[in-house]
Formats: C-alpha cells, structure tokens, sequence
C-alpha cells in the first residue's frame, strides 16, 4: 500500500515526538489498521538509526583566532566609493555644463540684440569722425598755407606761417586717425570754399592775424553740427564691443570652465580606478 | 554554563582568549556541521574558520539562548555562502582525494588512533555512505537532516537555525529521509552488518 506525503511527515514527526497530543491518537490508531504505514515506519525508523551512527570526523586543525584574524576588521572594497564618485562628480559635472551653456545661450541671445546697434553706431560714426577729422585738417592747414605764401613775399615769413599752419595740423590726424577718400573729397570742397573767402586779403597782417586766428578757427569749425554731434573717435575705434554691449571684460579661464575641468577629470579618476578594482578583483 | 557565559562577557569585552575557549568548545560539531554540509574536508574547515571570525565580529548580536544553535546558525550561513561559491565554480570531488587526485580507500581523516582497524574500516565505510547520499539531497533539505538526525537538534532549532516554519522544516525532513532511505538502500553493503538486516528485525 502506498503511503503519502503527509502519512510520511506524520511518521516522520511522530518519530522525533514532533506531533500534538491529537494527531499522535489518530496516528496510533491508523498504524494498527494499516500494516503499510507500520512498515514506512519502521524504514524511517531504520534511516534515522544510521544517520544518528553518522561517526563525527575529526578536526583536521584548531579554529582558534588569532589578533590578526581579527584586529583588522573587514576592509569594503573601495571600488563601490570610487563608483559612488564618480557618478556623483558625473552628474555634478553635466548640471554645471547644462548650467554654462544655458547661461551661454542666454548671453549669446543678449549680444545678438544689442551688438548689431553697436556696431551700426561704430560703423556710420567712424567715416563721419574721419571726415570731420579731415575736414578740420583742411581748414587748418591750407588756408593758412596757402594765405602766408600768397600774401608774404618773405619766404621767412611765409616758412613761419607754413611752421605755425604745421605744428596746428598735428592735432587733427590723431583724432581722426586715417581719412577716406570721400572725407578728404569733402574737406578739399570746404578748404576751396575757405580760400574763396580769404585769398582777397592779402597783407602780412592780415596773415598774421589768420594765423593767430586758425585756432579760433578751428574751434569754429567744432561748431558746425556734423562735427560736434560725433564721439570723440579714438573711444569709438578703440573701445571694446563687450564695453559699448554692456558687456564685463573677459580676463583669463572663467571659474565655471575650470569647475568643469575639475569635475570631468575627477569623474574619470574615479572611474578608472573603479574599473582597476574591479580588474584585481576578478 | 557558568564558564560559557563567562567566557561570552569576556569576549564581548574584547578578551580573544576567551573567545578561544569558545572555540575550543564548539569547533567539532560546528566543523562537522560544515563538513556533513559541504561534503568536502577543506572546504569545511574555511567554512569553520569564516564562521568563527563572523560569530567574534556578531557577538554583540548574541542576545541569549542556546549559543550553540547561535553557531550552528552562523556556520549554516557559512555553508550556505560556500554552497553558492561551489555551484559557480569547478565542481570539487565529493569523494576525498590525495594530491595526486586518486581517490582514497580509506578515509583517513575519519581515523580514530583507539579503534581496531575493522572498527576503522566501518566506521570509515558507514560515513562514506551517508555523505554520499547526503550530498545527492537538495541544499535545504541536507540542512534539515544534519541538524536534525545528525546535531540532534529538535524542530523548533532547527526553524531557528535555517528561518522556516515549523512545518517547512517537518515536510523537508520527512522527503530527506524518505530520499536517503532510497539512496542507503543501494549501499547495504557498505553499511555495517547490524544495518542490513533491519528492516527484517523491524518487520518483525
């Protein structure tokens, strides 16, 4: 007769007195009805008699510990720190570049706007600079040549209107730096107009007096309205785009490209020494 | 037992001498424990030495009771650490070997210098036959019946010992008996001779 599963483990617990006081009765009572399950178990029986004759083997060695065993503790592998870091040096690294070139496009959206203005500014005001500068040149330089050789037949007094004429002309072209030829056309045009005007007086006083008078002059000529309503062009020419966009000066590597440096190098420290544990390990 | 729970609150102090004198007290059946579990003398001895450096680290963990079932409990882990290492690696001989990898005759690590070489031979014949048929049981259930019908512990440990239910650990040493049965069954020859004729003596 086939025994179960469970008449097993009931025999099995009855053996070791595992059963409640309940299923010991009934099993007591099955066991003198059915020879099949007093045979199963007395085979358990049987089986647990040679495992309780299972002979102990001997130690092969003492277990003893010793301070070695024990004084160090246990070192974690450094492996999942490196790994830990350079995930978090990874995430900080592409937060601050996501940051930088938000903070890039955003200027970049700023300079689009306003440089065009500046450079249109620059660009209309540096020809009418050049102009002016010229134009002043003109007025200081050939009327008053050309007034002291026509008007003294001394060559000392006309080579010292010439002198007075020169060392007046120095102002104008470091103001305006190099003249166009449309602006040198124009400053021929007024200088024409000037010498129309004074070539009729012609005596060594009256030289003299437009001599004396060319800085007057020249600060006549500041009055008319083209030249006074243009910067002076040394500040256009010379000044940076980033100081007329309202722009800070770059000077040297800014902190936000170095952060970045120092993270993606740091990420890659620990990465690498992440894999070079892992390599010795396996 | 005034000497072991002193021995404990020693060690808790950090005192390894008394430790040791745990050690002492425990390393056979704990050893046997690991052996009758992993199947392998080498084996067992590493997972005898792990074992005792853990229960010095966990001792703070011990929080009274059988300190013994403690042990057990913390070397059943050790096996169970070993078992899983052993299934990703190369298979190793369930029977013992020398160097040259011939397997042995006679298991000497069984002997015992006071018995007569007969004595030797079956006894040496009889734990040759239950480790081979201990071996052939799942994981689980060879836990069962070394704790059981080996350390001779009662249910209630070995539920403690291994975290199953009552039941679980009832079931899982009926089916492990009812296997080596069978298996114990094929070696009647290698079983002393008292063995071979008992199920004649308990029909009877």
């Amino acid at each position: 007769m086939k025994v179960s599963n469970k008449d097993w483990t009931q025999l099995s617990a009855y053996l070791d007195g595992e059963l409640n006081p309940r299923e010991m009765s009934r099993l007591k009572t099955r066991l003198e009805h059915r020879p099949g399950l007093r045979a199963a178990l007395n085979e358990i029986k049987r089986t647990k008699q040679i495992l309780s004759l299972t002979p102990r083997v001997g130690i092969p060695r003492n277990f003893t510990l010793t301070p070695a065993m024990v004084g160090k503790p246990h070192r974690r592998s450094p492996e999942r720190g490196y790994r830990l870091a350079a995930a978090a040096l990874s995430f900080l690294f592409v937060a601050v570049a996501v940051v930088d070139l938000g903070s890039g496009m955003l200027k970049g959206g700023m300079l689009a706007a306003s440089a065009p203005k500046s450079e249109e500014i620059a660009l209309e005001a540096l020809p009418e600079a050049a102009a002016d500068a010229a134009v002043a040149e003109e007025v200081s330089e050939e009327p008053a040549v050309r007034e002291a050789e026509e008007a003294l037949p001394n060559e000392e007094t006309a080579d010292q209107a010439v002198g007075i004429a020169a060392e007046e002309e120095s102002g104008a072209p470091e103001a305006a730096g190099q003249p166009s030829e449309e602006s040198v056309a124009t400053a021929e045009t007024f200088a024409e107009q000037e010498e129309v005007k004074t070539a009729p007086e012609g005596t060594e006083q009256v030289a003299e007096e437009q001599v004396s008078e060319e800085p007057q002059n020249r600060g006549d000529s500041a009055s008319v309205p083209a030249y006074t309503a243009v910067p002076e062009p040394e500040q256009i020419s010379n000044t940076p785009a980033g100081e007329t966009g309202q722009l800070p000066p770059r000077r040297g590597v800014p902190w936000i490209r170095i952060l970045e440096i120092s993270l993606g190098l740091g990420a890659a420290g620990f990465a690498s020494a992440a894999w070079s544990k892992r390599r010795k390990v396996s | 037992m005034i000497d072991l729970n002193e021995n404990i609150t020693r060690s808790l102090a950090g005192d390894l001498d008394a430790f040791n004198q745990l050690v002492l007290q425990f390393q056979s059946q704990v050893y046997n424990q690991a052996y009758r579990i992993i199947g392998e003398p080498d084996a067992a001895a590493d997972a005898t030495q792990e074992a005792f450096i853990s229960a010095y680290r966990k001792l703070h963990t011990y929080r009274g009771g059988s300190f013994k079932s403690w042990l057990l409990r913390i070397v059943s882990n050790a096996c169970y650490d070993e078992y899983r290492r052993r299934k990703r690696q190369p298979v190793v001989p369930l029977i013992p070997e020398n160097q040259q990898g011939e397997e042995l005759e006679t298991a000497s690590w069984l002997e015992d210098p006071g018995e007569s070489p007969e004595q030797s031979a079956e006894r040496s014949e009889l734990s040759r036959a239950i480790q081979i048929c201990l071996d052939r049981l799942e994981f689980d259930f060879r836990m069962m019946v070394v704790l059981v019908d080996i350390q001779g512990m009662d249910y209630a440990s070995a539920a403690d010992i291994t975290n199953n239910p009552l039941g679980t650990v009832k079931s899982r040493l009926a089916r492990a008996r009812k296997s080596l049965q069978e298996c114990l069954r094929g070696f009647q020859e290698l079983l002393p001779g008292r063995f071979r004729h008992l199920d004649e003596v308990a029909t009877e």
